[in-house]
């Protein structure tokens, strides 16, 4: 299903934040479709926690416009705004039982007694706390406060949900399982959801479309695939996942195409869709994973290049290389699975490197960093 | 073996810090509060003081009957009503004094913790400044502003609101007075203290989830506020039972407490075996009271932060 089919339930439309002389959020645009889960990431201090609090109404835009579900936010009020937002923190009422906590919003919204508790049962049962339903936030763990968390908001059913690095305090291992049973979670309930990190892992492994910022622009917009396969830019080919990155010029090739001068050995031919100009600068990025190495001599003619293995870095389920081209200066990182434990190469391994041009991602640097709005 | 020695005296290295403290409180606290419970065991020696016989023409007088052991000064504080009715003065005083002191102070502390950060530390001097001079020329103080020709009832004539001075000083309303001046810069403190300690967030969340900022302040940030405003309540319930400047200086005879009775039975009645038991009754008091509201207050609050 294409997204422009899709109801629009965020629409956020030049928004800008600043502080003081610093603009933490400049003029960034973009929407969120029904039952979509969303991803801003960005390193901190790229503005992606303001854009969040903001949409939440915890902030005020210096310009710019949110609506949810074609009604203009500006001017409405944190309290009646129907967004449910869970903090880095949980931000849970320490005084409170899980009941009252998850009870806390429908007894502000002035439902009756019956009335909640069958709704905090539900919800209660949804994240699978119902036998802690009496406990107080400090006799949790911080999982289960998480839930707890999410159960408080989900329960008052909110056009839109925003989280705020919701899996951060939580230990690796306990991250990677809620990071499935969040996702499963919001799948189920179907719930809109914008969802802030720093951890690209996690975006990569849940969005359904990542939203890249950067120094308070957003620098790309797209599906983790698209991000990952094609970045627009060079901090986002370098924010996301590893990567082998260049910069060379472009030269004209006998036969009619381009091909990329990174190194007096070292020439990368990207696939010729990339539309270059001759002595062009650009930004050149290959993943590890796409990088193979042999200890054959010149597998192939082009984006091929022989280098001598610097360090091996064991990650148990996969080794990274770190090679040094010959001609010195450029650096390679190619990865290697390794099912039998194995690594193929060692450290001082003189071995050829390549690639398919359909991985060679360039990027001309005049445009270098610039702010797109999707 | 040497180095077993070091190592002991490594343990104990940290309360050689302590020391010099620790000998301070031990004799010039521990010590006297030890004799003073000695003395409140001797037997009196009847009204006569000073050297002069005693009312049994036996020698000798002094301020106590010596080598004597006996519990009469207590039971005699509980058997008279004139005692009696001063430990009931004391503790109304101690419950209005607090009542009245949490009133202003809860508003005052929670308006510096809303406050931006310049204003905040202009409230903070202020709300310090009388404790930075001294007890007595507040008191004095007090009593010049409350007398019949002083600026109040001037004021309050001069505007037409009552025809001739009322009689403020001297009265249950200028102790009172005097008494939370003298106490609320603490109790501030204590509750701006606990407010601050607050996380923030709670609030946020609160409104998030729809709760307007009165109904936010009502339901999360009053109810976390009150285990260190709890702490402020201790805080001034002990130091007004223990009232003594404002009502020496600005009660009557009627609005005698406990600490103002030590010094008239020690000086005035030369009874130093009664002043002590006197002394000793305050401190229990105190103690009992802080028991009673640790245990209301520690069986109410069955949460804790993180």
């Amino acid at each position: 299903m294409s997204t422009e089919e899709r109801k629009v339930v965020l629409e956020v439309k030049g928004l800008t934040k600043k502080f003081g002389n610093d603009i933490a959020v400049k003029n960034i645009s973009f929407n969120l479709y029904d039952g979509e889960f969303l991803f801003v990431i960005g390193p901190s201090g790229c503005g992606k926690t303001t854009t969040l609090r903001m949409i939440g109404g915890y902030e005020f835009p210096s310009s710019g416009e949110i609506s949810v579900r074609g009604q203009l936010l500006n001017n409405v009020p944190l309290e009646k705004r129907n967004i449910g937002m869970v903090f880095q923190s949980y931000a849970l009422f320490p005084h409170m039982t899980v009941q009252k906590n998850v009870e806390y919003g429908l007894r502000m919204r002035g439902i009756s007694k019956g009335a909640r508790r069958e709704k905090v049962a539900d919800v209660l049962s949804l994240v699978e706390l119902e036998e802690f339903s009496d406990r107080y936030p400090s006799q949790l763990s911080g999982g289960q406060k998480q839930r707890v968390a999410l159960a408080r908001v989900i329960v008052l059913e909110p056009d839109l949900l925003l989280l705020d690095e919701p899996l951060a305090n939580l230990d690796k291992r306990l991250r990677d399982t809620m990071r499935v049973e969040l996702k499963k979670l919001q799948e189920k309930v179907g719930i809109t959801t914008l969802y802030v990190t720093h951890d690209q892992e996690e975006a990569l492994a849940m969005a359904d479309r990542i939203v890249v910022m950067h120094d308070g622009n957003i620098l790309q917009v797209g599906s983790p695939k698209d991000v990952y396969n094609a970045p627009s830019s060079p901090f986002v080919a370098g924010f996301l996942g590893e990567t082998s990155s260049f910069h060379g010029t472009v030269r004209a090739c006998p036969d009619g195409t381009r091909e990329i001068v990174v190194d007096d050995d070292m020439t990368v031919k990207p696939s010729p869709t990339h539309l270059l100009n001759d002595s062009d600068s650009v930004f050149v990025s290959i993943r590890p994973e796409r990088i193979q190495l042999s200890k054959e001599k010149q597998i192939q003619e082009v984006n091929c290049t022989s280098g001598i293995i610097d360090f091996v870095s064991y990650l148990g389920s996969h080794v990274v290389y770190f090679i040094n081209v010959l001609s010195g200066r450029a650096l390679l990182k190619a990865s290697e699975a390794i099912p039998t434990g194995e690594a193929s190469f060692k450290v001082g391994d003189r071995v050829q490197a390549y690639w398919q041009e359909e991985n060679v991602v360039c990027i001309s640097e005049d445009r270098e960093d610039s702010a797109v709005n999707v | 073996m040497f180095s077993r020695i070091s190592e002991r005296l490594g343990r104990y290295q940290k309360f050689f810090l302590l020391s010099p403290l620790l000998f301070f409180l031990i004799f010039f606290f521990a010590g006297p509060l030890l004799w003073l419970f000695r003395v409140s065991l001797y037997q009196s020696r009847g009204s006569s003081g000073f050297g002069i016989g005693g009312a049994d023409g036996k020698e000798g007088g002094g301020f106590y009957v010596e080598g004597t052991w006996t519990i009469e000064n207590y039971v005699r504080f509980f058997q008279d009503d004139y005692f009696r009715d001063i430990m009931f003065f004391t503790v109304e005083l101690a419950l209005i004094v607090t009542v009245v002191t949490m009133l202003v102070s809860y508003p005052m502390a929670y308006y510096i913790y809303k406050a931006g950060p310049k204003l905040k530390i202009f409230l903070l001097i202020i709300v310090i400044l009388p404790k930075l001079s001294n007890m007595l020329v507040l008191v004095y103080g007090l009593q010049i502003l409350m007398a019949n020709n002083g600026w109040i009832n001037k004021a309050l004539v001069g505007l037409g609101i009552i025809d001739e001075p009322i009689k403020l000083v001297y009265t249950l309303f200028s102790v009172v007075v005097s008494k939370v001046l003298l106490i609320a810069p603490y109790t501030i403190l204590v509750i701006t203290a606990a407010l601050h300690g607050l996380d923030k967030t709670l609030r946020d969340a609160a409104m998030g989830l729809g709760a307007s900022s009165t109904k936010a302040f009502a339901t999360i940030t009053f109810p976390l506020s009150l285990p260190g405003s709890y702490v402020a309540l201790l805080i001034t319930i002990v130091w007004a039972l223990g009232a003594f400047v404002s009502p020496l200086l600005l009660g009557n005879p009627d609005l005698t407490t406990l600490a103002v009775e030590v010094p008239r039975q020690t000086f005035e009645n030369v009874n130093w075996a009664m002043g002590s038991a006197i002394a000793f009754i305050i401190l229990s008091l105190m103690f009992v009271v802080v028991l009673i509201f640790n245990l209301i207050i520690g069986s109410a609050i069955k949460w804790r932060t993180e």
